[in-house]
């Protein structure tokens, strides 16, 4: 197995791909000798698709809503046309419009779930067809509210639940394509404005380790984690590192699942505000450096 | 990140090196840049296994031991001067027997839990003032997939697996912010039932322990993770 190039060959398609966490996880999987195609509401994601494609030419974007089933529909053609095989989809697209359960607004609820289980599902039937021909491998970016509460937070949960299920099902349902499908549920994770937020304050200390703090409550380990660390998720479940893991969840939440509750003891070091200061300055690669 | 090379300047010292998954762990670890050392109890198999090792990789450092208490205590005592900077342990170990509980002998249970747990719990007391000086460690216990799924006469095993998945999860709490956090793969007890088509093989729990011990997962803390093509999340449907 050649680790420097993990996905050399391969097509991913990454939903949301043009910014935040799903551009990550598109650099990541392009760094590995993919090609990708990705989407976004926003046309200026062309531009990224424009970088994208110095390193990897087959690499395209098309604008497209994924609360809209005419457009969820239109992306699949435009893909299916322009590529003869899909190996890997990583559903990414996830918006979040909560209410209390007993306020829920139906509006709000629906838009919630065409997003983000509507979108998973119809991009996954939609490219299935082109997965069945070699075998693929589909990842849910899900969230750890899919299996801890945290209010309100009603749609968006029951959204991503649903994916998770959705996730065991596909498994075992095309298993015998050789096709994989496997969840990973982020924690607290810094995306798109973190770069920006930490450019304006890279250079003083205080701010660093105070804006550092605002992601630790509650964490077993320091602060939030970086869309890095869900981009090489990704990538490991999409390469063959992971070819028999298959229905599996991963949370990338630095510990919080697992933790009993947040009001534990913890052992700190004596210099623990400089290792908080040491990872909250390191940990966040901005994506033009991956 | 170097991906080819994921473990360069790594310390792993590999409990059950000579079983399949921890010969596959020890020169996957090798290939990726790290120091490895092998470790599994006396006999002429292991010997056997460990000369074809050092054909595979001369620079892993093979060791038999007996696990004794003292030879705990001379791991724990000489972990700075031989490990001194071991910050990976993985427990590999693969000793396991079945049987209906009611007939289970109490003796054979007591060694499983020893031979599979209890000796990768020692050795981590041991290297773990080095991971807590050097603020990294990863501890990775490789396991049956018997945590959350059941077959009979495995009552033993899973308790076994389960305290392993429950230490992990448990242990890492204390010392994640020293870096040191443990993770647990399970593989398949009964190889064979698994949706996807063929059995994993040692290689494939290798890549989960190899993503484990890297940065590469650096924010996955007191996870399990099965390597096990579905077989968990797998039930037949009913025949028309």
């Amino acid at each position: 197995m050649n680790y420097d190039r993990l996905l050399e060959g391969k097509f991913a398609v990454v939903t949301s791909g043009a910014h935040g966490m799903g551009k990550y996880i598109a650099k990541v999987m392009i760094r590995h000798g993919a090609a990708c195609a990705i989407n976004g509401m926003n046309p200026e994601g062309e531009k990224t698709a424009e970088e994208f494609r110095k390193n990897a030419p087959a690499s395209f974007f098309i604008q497209c809503d994924m609360s809209l089933s005419e457009d969820r529909r239109r992306f699949i053609q435009e893909v299916s046309k322009r590529v003869d095989h899909v190996d890997i989809l990583v559903n990414t697209v996830g918006i979040n419009r909560s209410d209390f359960s007993g306020e829920v607004d139906d509006e709000r609820f629906e838009y919630t779930q065409q997003v983000n289980l509507h979108g998973a599902i119809w991009m996954t039937r939609g490219f299935l067809p082109l997965m069945k021909k070699t075998g693929g491998v589909v990842t849910h970016i899900s969230t750890i509210h899919s299996v801890l509460g945290m209010p309100p937070n009603t749609a968006y949960a029951s959204s991503k639940s649903a994916i998770n299920a959705f996730s065991r099902a596909l498994a075992v349902e095309y298993a015998s394509y050789g096709i994989r499908s496997n969840v990973i549920n982020p924690g607290g994770i810094f995306t798109g404005k973190t770069d920006e937020i930490l450019a304006g304050i890279a250079n003083s200390r205080e701010e660093l380790a105070a804006w550092g703090r605002r992601g630790d409550l509650g964490q077993p380990d320091y602060g939030s984690g970086s869309a890095y660390d869900i981009a090489n998720t990704a990538l490991f479940l999409s390469s063959d590192m992971a070819r028999h893991i298959t229905g599996a969840v991963i949370n990338v939440d630095g510990g919080v699942v697992n933790q009993a509750h947040r009001f534990y003891e913890r052992k700190l070091p004596p210099d623990h505000d400089e290792m908080f200061y040491q990872v909250i300055k390191n940990r966040f690669t901005p994506v033009e450096d991956l | 990140m170097k991906y080819a090379r994921m473990l360069e300047g790594r310390h792993a010292l590999v409990l059950g090196g000579a079983s399949r998954i921890g010969r596959a762990v020890a020169l996957l670890f090798a290939e990726h840049g790290a120091e490895v050392t092998a470790a599994d109890e006396v006999s002429g198999e292991t010997e056997r296994i460990f000369n074809e090792m050092a054909g595979a990789s001369p620079d892993i450092k093979l060791f038999t031991l007996d696990f004794t208490s003292e030879c705990i205590k001379r791991i724990r005592d000489s972990a700075l001067t031989e490990f001194p900077r071991a910050d990976i342990l993985v427990s590999a170990a693969d000793l396991y027997k079945t049987g209906e509980t009611h007939n289970f002998c109490l003796k054979d249970f007591r060694r499983m839990l020893d031979v599979n747990f209890i000796r990768a719990v020692r050795c981590f007391q041991a290297l773990l003032p080095g991971m807590l000086e050097n603020r990294r460690g990863e501890l990775i216990l490789i396991a049956p997939d018997l945590t959350d799924s059941a077959l009979p006469g495995t009552a033993a095993a899973a308790a076994c697996a389960g305290a392993m998945a429950a230490f992990a999860r448990n242990v890492t709490m204390d010392y994640i912010r020293y870096h040191v956090r443990a993770n647990t793969i399970l593989y398949p007890f009964i190889p064979g039932r698994e949706p996807l088509t063929g059995a994993p093989e040692p290689l494939d729990a290798a890549n989960a322990a190899l993503w484990y011990a890297c940065d590469l997962s650096r924010f996955v803390i007191g996870e399990s993770l099965s390597v096990n093509g579905g077989v968990s999340y797998f039930e037949e449907a009913p025949s028309s």
